[in-house]
């Protein structure tokens, strides 16, 4: 994996929103790398900023400070114009399929509208052309391409999404909950279609989510957010073995299980995320955390690697787990 | 039908006539809960949950919905001769029902403690102050601060006004709780609160409770019995121990493998293929005949019925999937 | 929840528009009313060729008569036959009402769009309007007309000023809620200008009640402009606009009701149909009732 080329680099990323109560910490300095052709796993409760993340790195948001690399260029500070052209290359779906599809236009005309805006194609007959054939990738059956995302259920919709995100052959995508609203066997062909897309096009994802499972199952490294701070990083399989951070443990032992012989212990956590508005410097999780002492209080706990490509940000993170 | 069940659907019908089209949300529904039970109701978009749970309330829209046959026995009572008046006494009294959104349950101008203090006083002959401290006791009871009792919905977060909402409905000490995606919209670490929360509400006040869920994980840690849905019929159903252990439904089958595991390591899911038949236009057979891989001649032309394959475990299929196979 | 899945295969490829017509067919007054308007279209379209008379000739020999099989709605003081005054009136009734509800709906909604998708814009560009709408509207009107001087272009340049800010308040009612649509971000996300996202997505999306407005705004404007014919400031004679013929037939009222009632009634029954395809309309064109 250290080999391998790194599609994104971010770089103490922060993005701040002004609000009338303050200054909201949305995203407060997040780093982390991703190589070529695997996907990255953003978990998070709502309100922990993954969203704003993604759509920041896109530059839909204006980013407050930070660095973020793509394809070894610095586009933290490009300007409009420049940043048009890499559209192309980077693409976003989004979570939900009812609200993201302008309803009055058809499904032809919804896929076929990153090629209008770029110009890419000469003529109408390109255009069919090449829509016929995202709309095959994608396992829309062409006698939808006149219908109407009214007329369309979750599922298909998603697949428009999808499509959409892909016409013009971008090499990196941000998937924000793509498969969140919806039922578990369409959850599952989507999921699949995106893991075909990947492999085919040598794609590279930042996959954002709530859903533990779906994250595990997706991604080759997760990162787990929570109130605009990265709190725990390492490999998928790495870190549903083994967490450090006392609400990653939590996080995950929340999960219904649906196996009736996993009886592993619930760690609850006692009240809910406070806002990020004006946070003070210290340990976000502190006020919900069983174990928290004076220190964790006293500053914000930078991430620090404790086992090779792990990485935890806690006070305490050595003297609780033995390391 | 025992004098221990609370309540009993029996061929539950329920159709909603649209413009061109009548959609078939539940096509004969049957099932019992007894005292103290917990079920949960397990389907995906559009499988008729929802509909079959307003069903008992009489809630159903009309128009365009219409419940246009079978009976509901809320403690041997028959609710199909209930009239409007009668079943406004039911409702919140009896029977009680929890929604899947929070955020739009409760009313942003009046006090959460006057809105559990409504319910409390439409149903009880309590004067103000005892309704009041009744209303303080709820909030309390599902652990939000009495002295909240003054403060507005909006100075709730979502979790907190689940159980706002958790608080309202069993108020009256319903016999029966029927709630619907009542975690769905709540971040996991919250819906385990509150499911918890429920857990321990009913067996303080032994109520019955319906759970509405797609989510397999929640009926597993929470419920005794399960149902599961598919195109307005019950497909598969039995104690959570018979059913998960010993799955026999096709579509149950599928929805397992659909779901991202864990503990395991998995490269592909196995997604169920196509998509729910239109319930506008139901084939004739089985409903899930198109999708299912264990289909047989038979499964097109006839409907199978849910029949009992061994003690608490039942299952609507010609060719159920066999222990180890 | 089961109904919002239902779709069948041959009921694909239904766009909003044609939904739309779908259910407003199936509203019958609406459909009456709309045929009513577009007979009153075609009227006005042919007068020369329907009116029986020119509707200037006066006819001293056939002053003041009651309706009778040569003049079916009577004659005025000067003889002129009413029928032939009413249909060539339509004329007037229709460019008044179209054309003042166009030039005030494209620059109240080109005002309201660009306030609400430019906040820098907004409170300029609304402060600005709400100074024509704390006036009150006849005086309003009187005011521009006198100013402006009278004449039919003048009178829907007035008009035309009265009914912006309603449109502008609407359009950036519409597009506030509009550019925060998730769909609206995917097409920035695809790179999409903002001219491409406000005519493509945005405006598309929020014409349903501009539409409606539109209709029943122009019953609304008839009236308004009938009022300033009635006390002068609009059409002069001997031009034959129904508000106008009003005003001539009150003197008359005693003995010749006809002279004011009809054209009276004209002015209603259009002004009814508008506001009933407008209902219709509203209907129509709401989403929610999309089953």
């Amino acid at each position: 994996m250290e080999n391998k080329e790194i599609m994104l680099s971010v770089q103490d990323l922060k993005k701040y929103f002004n609000t009338p109560t303050g200054v909201l910490h949305a995203v407060d300095g997040v780093s982390f790398d991703i190589p070529k052709g695997t996907t990255l796993g953003v978990v998070g409760e709502s309100g922990c900023g993954k969203s704003t993340l993604g759509r920041t790195v896109l530059h839909l948001h204006k980013m407050t400070s930070g660095k973020i690399m793509f394809n070894g260029k610095d586009i933290s500070n490009i300007n409009k114009q420049e940043f048009h052209e890499l559209r192309k290359e980077m693409q976003i779906i989004f979570q939900d399929p009812f609200s993201s599809i302008d309803p009055r236009m058809s499904v032809k005309q919804l896929i076929a509208e990153p090629l209008k805006i770029f110009k890419l194609a000469k003529s109408k007959e390109e255009i069919d052309k090449k829509v016929s054939e995202v709309m095959d990738i994608v396992g829309l059956a062409p006698r939808l391409a006149d219908s109407y995302a009214h007329e369309l259920d979750g599922g298909r919709r998603q697949r428009i999404g999808i499509g959409r995100a892909i016409i013009l052959d971008p090499s990196f995508i941000v998937c924000d909950e793509p498969v969140s609203a919806l039922d578990v066997s369409i959850q599952a062909q989507i999921l699949n279609l995106m893991q075909d897309l990947q492999k085919d096009r040598n794609l590279t994802y930042i996959f954002i989510t709530h859903n533990l499972s779906v994250v595990k199952h997706i991604s080759d490294d997760i990162m787990v957010m929570y109130l605009g701070c990265a709190v725990e990083k390492a490999t998928s399989k790495e870190l549903f073995q083994h967490q450090y951070h006392p609400y990653t443990k939590a996080l995950i032992s929340a999960i219904p299980r649906v196996n009736l012989d996993d009886k592993s212990k619930r760690i609850p956590i006692k009240g809910e995320l406070v806002s990020p508005i004006d946070p003070k410097d210290q340990c976000r999780f502190a006020p919900r955390c069983e174990y928290a002492t004076d220190v964790c209080f006293g500053s914000t706990p930078k991430l620090e690697e404790v086992e090779p490509g792990h990485f935890v940000a806690c006070h305490r993170v050595r003297e609780l787990n033995n390391l | 039908m025992n004098k221990d069940t609370i309540l009993s659907v029996e061929n539950l019908v329920v159709k909603f006539f649209l413009r061109k089209s009548t959609v078939e949300a539940v096509n004969g529904v049957s099932f019992e809960i007894q005292k103290g039970e917990r079920v949960g109701l397990v389907g995906e978009t559009g499988a008729g949950k929802t509909t079959t749970a307003l069903s008992i309330l009489k809630l159903v829209p009309n128009p365009p919905g219409r419940i246009t046959d079978g009976n509901i026995y809320l403690n041997g009572e028959n609710l199909m001769e209930k009239s409007e008046k009668d079943m406004r006494k039911i409702r919140g009294n009896d029977v009680a029902m929890i929604f899947q959104d929070p955020m739009t349950a409760l009313n942003p101008v009046l006090t959460v403690g006057d809105q559990i203090m409504e319910v409390i006083r439409l149903h009880n002959d309590l004067g103000k102050f005892e309704a009041m401290d009744k209303a303080k006791e709820m909030l309390e009871l599902v652990g939000i601060p009495g002295e909240r009792y003054l403060d507005y919905p909006h100075q709730f977060s979502g979790g907190m006004k689940q159980r706002v909402v958790i608080a309202i409905a069993l108020a009256c000490n319903p016999k029966l709780l029927i709630a619907d995606e009542p975690t769905s919209a709540l971040d996991v670490t919250i819906q385990a609160q509150v499911l918890e929360l429920i857990n321990n509400l009913r067996d303080k006040m032994g109520m019955s409770l319906l759970l509405i869920t797609h989510d397999l994980g929640v009926v597993a840690e929470t419920c005794d019995k399960v149902m599961i849905m598919y195109a307005g019929s019950i497909v598969e159903s039995g104690t959570v121990d018979k059913v998960y252990r010993n799955i026999m439904h096709p579509y149950t089958s599928g929805l397992f493998n659909a779901i991202p595991k864990l503990h395991e390591e998995s490269d592909r899911l196995e997604p169920i293929k196509g998509m729910m038949p239109d319930p506008s236009d139901l084939p004739e057979g089985c409903a899930f005949y198109e999708r299912c891989p264990n289909a047989v001649d038979e499964c097109k032309t006839k409907k199978p019925e849910l029949k009992m394959v061994e003690e608490d475990h039942a299952v609507a299929c010609f060719n159920p999937i066999k222990r180890g196979a | 929840m089961a109904k919002s899945k239902a779709y069948k295969k041959q009921e694909l490829g239904n766009s909003q528009l044609k939904m739309t017509w779908i259910k407003l067919r199936e509203n019958k007054l609406a459909v009456a009313s709309m045929f009513i308007l577009l007979l009153v279209c075609l009227v006005a379209i042919f007068a020369p060729l329907i009116a029986p008379y020119d509707y200037t000739a006066q006819n001293y020999d056939e002053m003041l008569m009651f309706p009778c099989l040569a003049h079916p709605f009577g004659t005025d003081q000067f003889g002129r036959d009413i029928l032939s005054r009413i249909i060539w009136g339509s004329r007037y009734t229709l460019i008044i009402g179209f054309l003042t509800m166009v030039v005030s709906c494209i620059v109240g909604t080109a005002l309201g769009v660009f306030a609400a998708y430019y906040p820098k814009l907004d409170n300029p560009i609304m402060r600005f309007l709400d100074i024509f709408s704390s006036i009150p509207d006849m005086a309003l009107l009187m005011c521009l007309v006198i100013i402006l001087g009278t004449s039919m272009t003048n009178m829907i340049i007035a008009l035309g000023i009265y009914y912006v800010p309603g449109y502008a308040r609407l359009a950036r009612a519409q597009v506030l809620t509009l550019r925060d649509e998730e769909y609206v971000e995917a097409s920035r996300a695809l790179g999409a200008s903002d001219a491409r996202i406000l005519l493509n997505h945005i405006l598309p999306n929020a014409m349903a009640p501009i539409i409606v407005r539109f209709t029943m705004s122009t019953g609304g404007c008839i009236l308004e402009s009938a009022s300033l014919s009635f006390i002068g400031l609009g059409i002069q004679p001997p031009e034959p606009e129904w508000g106008l013929m009003i005003s001539q037939g009150k003197s008359f009222l005693s003995t010749n009701w006809y002279y004011s009632i009809i054209p009276g009634l004209c002015i209603v029954l259009v002004s009814y149909c508008l506001n009933y395809l407008g209902d219709g309309l509203r209907d129509a064109l709401d989403p929610r009732l999309n089953y």
